[in-house]
């Protein structure tokens, strides 16, 4: 055979072959294993991006949570929910609601506060202060007494919970009464009382404040 | 110290000793400022005068502390609406011990409300019913029941010629039988009048005489 072919063309021959084996060696042992390798990276990156995304997502509700949250926590601070109940603003306020609501007479009273253990406020290291109120209005209608107490719900810092209510009438609608009102004169056609609870929260360290002024 | 040592060193002796010269100097000066103000009791305490606010900076100062009381409620309020419904408000309830009329009048007047109570000339004026209070007959001219005239408060009337106040009337030879409609209290009189007799609608009562008969008796 070396004879019909020539050395030569068999070492060339020879030398095809072996380039060929040792190609397929790398092919075998190199790129497949590498290109399966990549193909596993490409997975774990696209798995990782999916991941990313999912937190993005995440983190996007999470910041339009907050910010609602953050919107809510600003509404409630403003109510002054969050405040030591202080007695000057609370009379002062309790003072524009009787003039806004046209009772003509409302004594109250604000009892001492007491502090309440809340678990929700407790995990902010918060207490809730919760100071028992009561007044006694005078009105021209129940209408003006039922505003009234709209505006102490409404209107007061903090949260105010009506516990009890009463509502009597004082007198007769006759020519009398109502010239006396005509004349602008105090008429009460209307005696109210109303209990309350009057609750905000505070940090527990702020808790142990004077609280007992009365009005 | 050492650094201190460094320092004079770079800065040269003789500019060193100089500025040390006038820091010391400043620190004497100060230090004896301040025992001398110490003698004299320390700084003296500044002069302010009280002065009494007028009547009108007064009434402008409560008037502006109650309109900032208000805008506080109504800062107050918009938090609380923004975080939930404020509730029923009072003027979806009414009332709830007064009839409706009862409300309505006392609205009514309420709304006509003055600040300070009237003089009498006003009480006269404003507070009391309007209109005519008080009708009299002059006299009676009768033909039949269909043909009449008579003289009332000074007025001519005729079967055609009537008041609108004068819901119905029945005239005969020797008396009249109205029906007088008084818008001020809203209500209806019968009233049976001789000639030369008047009735006071607001007493309710008859008396005897025209008015001019009744100022010339006077």
């Amino acid at each position: 055979m070396i004879n019909v072919i020539g050395s030569r063309r068999l070492f060339i021959l020879v030398f095809l072959i072996v380039a060929n084996a040792v190609m397929a060696a790398g092919v075998y042992a190199y790129l497949i294993p590498q290109g399966q390798k990549l193909e596993t990276d490409l997975r774990q990156l696209k798995a990782d991006i999916a991941g990313k995304q999912a937190e993005t997502e995440k983190l996007k509700t999470e910041y339009q949570l907050i910010q609602e949250q953050k919107v809510a926590f600003e509404d409630l601070k403003g109510t002054g929910f969050l405040g030591h109940q202080d007695r000057v603003v609370a009379r002062e306020r309790i003072d524009a609601i009787r003039a806004h609501s046209r009772v003509l007479l409302a004594n109250y009273n604000i009892m001492p506060a007491t502090v309440e253990e809340n678990t929700s406020a407790a995990q902010a290291n918060h207490v809730v202060l919760n100071s028992p109120l009561s007044a006694q209005v005078d009105a021209l209608d129940d209408q003006d007494f039922y505003s009234f107490i709209f505006w102490l719900e409404n209107g007061f810092p903090g949260h105010i919970m009506v516990n009890s209510l009463e509502v009597r009438r004082e007198n007769e609608v006759n020519d009398v009464t109502l010239r006396q009102v005509g004349t602008g004169a105090p008429v009460v056609m209307v005696k109210g009382s109303v209990d309350f609870e009057w609750r905000t929260v505070v940090p527990r360290s702020e808790a142990g404040l004077n609280l007992t002024e009365k009005f | 110290m050492i650094a201190l040592f460094h320092k004079m060193k770079m800065m040269g002796w003789g500019t060193a000793l100089m500025t040390s010269a006038v820091v010391l100097c400043a620190a004497a000066a100060v230090a004896q400022g301040t025992a001398a103000l110490q003698e004299q009791g320390g700084l003296p305490a500044p002069q302010v005068t009280p002065v009494k606010a007028s009547p009108e900076e007064q009434a402008a100062y409560q008037q502006k502390r109650e309109e900032q009381l208000v805008i506080a409620l109504d800062s107050t309020y918009q938090h609380k609406v923004r975080l939930g419904n404020p509730g029923v408000k009072p003027e979806d309830v009414g009332s709830i011990v007064l009839t409706v009329w009862e409300h309505m009048l006392i609205e009514e007047w309420r709304a006509g409300a003055t600040t300070r109570p009237p003089s009498p000339e006003e009480g006269e004026a404003h507070s009391g019913p309007s209109g005519l209070r008080e009708l009299s007959l002059g006299g009676i001219v009768y033909a039949n029941n269909s043909d009449w005239t008579i003289w009332l408060n000074g007025q001519r009337l005729k079967p055609d010629a009537l008041p609108r106040e004068v819901m119905d009337i029945n005239v005969r030879k020797k008396f009249i039988e109205l029906k007088w409609y008084d818008a001020s209290t809203n209500l209806i009189y019968p009233i049976r009048l001789r000639p030369h007799q008047r009735f006071n609608i607001d007493s309710r009562i008859f008396l005897p005489g025209t008015p001019v008969e009744a100022t010339a008796a006077n």
